[in-house]
């Protein structure tokens, strides 16, 4: 009983597959153009947008040459430091120029009442 | 009649994949020859799928889409082309039954337009049809997909597992739990299938 049931059951749903398996619907020539227009819009937005032409200009030319940003940065802080060690030179420091340039003397050539040199 | 039939393909025709590989570099010639190719069997497996002729033609398209979208990424050898086809479509299927249970009552069967001499025979088709596609719906996703493949495409197990990406053992278990649940869905409607009780 339940295997005539089993049997009839699958015969009924090989029925419904046959139905469905007959059916052969084709894609108009309305779907073929617009898959072929979403073809050639996908072949489009690969394409990598065109970047408009800038001249560089002079501003942007000297600021290269400084290296931008990082170049920039290295020679405010080398400027800086300059003027800190002009206006406050270091102990330090100071004991390394007496030692290069050595200290200073007054020599003077002509006597300071005899500037023009009458006497002989 | 239309000029885009189903063609048989040459024996020296170009794969699919090297096709979709030409594509992707610009040739939109590759991409109609893949159209041409590919498009009667999308509509083929959506329209047994739901039904519907004007679903089964957005399906289509939006197959296609997904196509020549991952055509820049597609290496050769990996799958075939008609394998990812049947996921995609049997997936894009699956969430339109899904959506469809919500918004249509079940009993409402769609009727044909004109009235010749076989709108009996006709009306008794799509009643059918109507019925396998809502009943899909019905289903879990995976018996839906393995039934669908299986008795609507006629594909072999060991496709099927390759398309769902499961054992041909997992598909043989899918294919045989789904057809108990098609059966137990369908069980009120056998009258109005053409099915009385013998």
């Amino acid at each position: 009983m339940n295997d005539d049931r089993m049997t009839q059951d699958d015969a009924r749903l090989e029925a419904l597959f046959t139905t469905a398996r007959a059916q052969r619907e084709v894609p108009g020539d309305d779907l073929m153009a617009r898959i072929l227009a979403d073809a050639a819009a996908a072949t489009a937005a690969r394409q990598p947008a065109a970047q408009p032409a800038v001249r560089p200009g002079v501003l942007s030319g000297f600021w290269a040459a400084l290296g931008g940003w990082g170049g920039a940065g290295g020679l405010v802080a080398a400027t800086a430091a300059g003027i800190w060690i002009g206006v406050a030179p270091p102990t330090s420091l100071e004991s390394v120029t007496s030692a290069v340039f050595g200290s200073s003397e007054t020599l003077s050539l002509f006597a300071s009442d005899d500037i023009l040199g009458v006497e002989g | 009649m239309t000029l885009f039939q189903a063609r048989p393909q040459a024996a020296d025709a170009a794969p699919d994949a090297a096709l979709l590989v030409a594509y992707a570099n610009g040739d939109q010639s590759a991409a109609a020859e893949l159209a041409v190719r590919l498009a009667p069997l999308v509509m083929g497996q959506a329209f047994r799928m739901l039904a519907d002729r004007a679903e089964a033609e957005d399906v289509t398209q939006e197959a296609l889409i997904r196509l020549w979208k991952i055509a820049p990424d597609w290496r050769q050898g990996e799958a075939q082309v008609t394998t990812w086809l049947y996921r995609v479509v049997a997936n894009l299927c699956l969430d339109r039954l899904r959506r469809r249970k919500r918004r249509v009552d079940f009993d409402d069967i769609a009727e044909p337009q004109d009235d010749g001499p076989s709108v009996a025979e006709r009306m008794q088709t799509q009643s059918r049809l109507t019925a396998l596609s809502d009943a899909l719906g019905a289903m879990p996703d995976r018996q839906a997909q393995a039934v669908s493949l299986r008795h609507l495409e006629g594909l072999g197990n060991p496709e099927i597992a390759e398309i769902m990406d499961i054992s041909v053992e997992a598909v043989e278990s899918l294919t045989a739990r789904g057809k108990r649940t098609l059966t137990a869905i369908l069980a009120g409607r056998k009258a109005e299938l053409g099915f009385e009780d013998e």
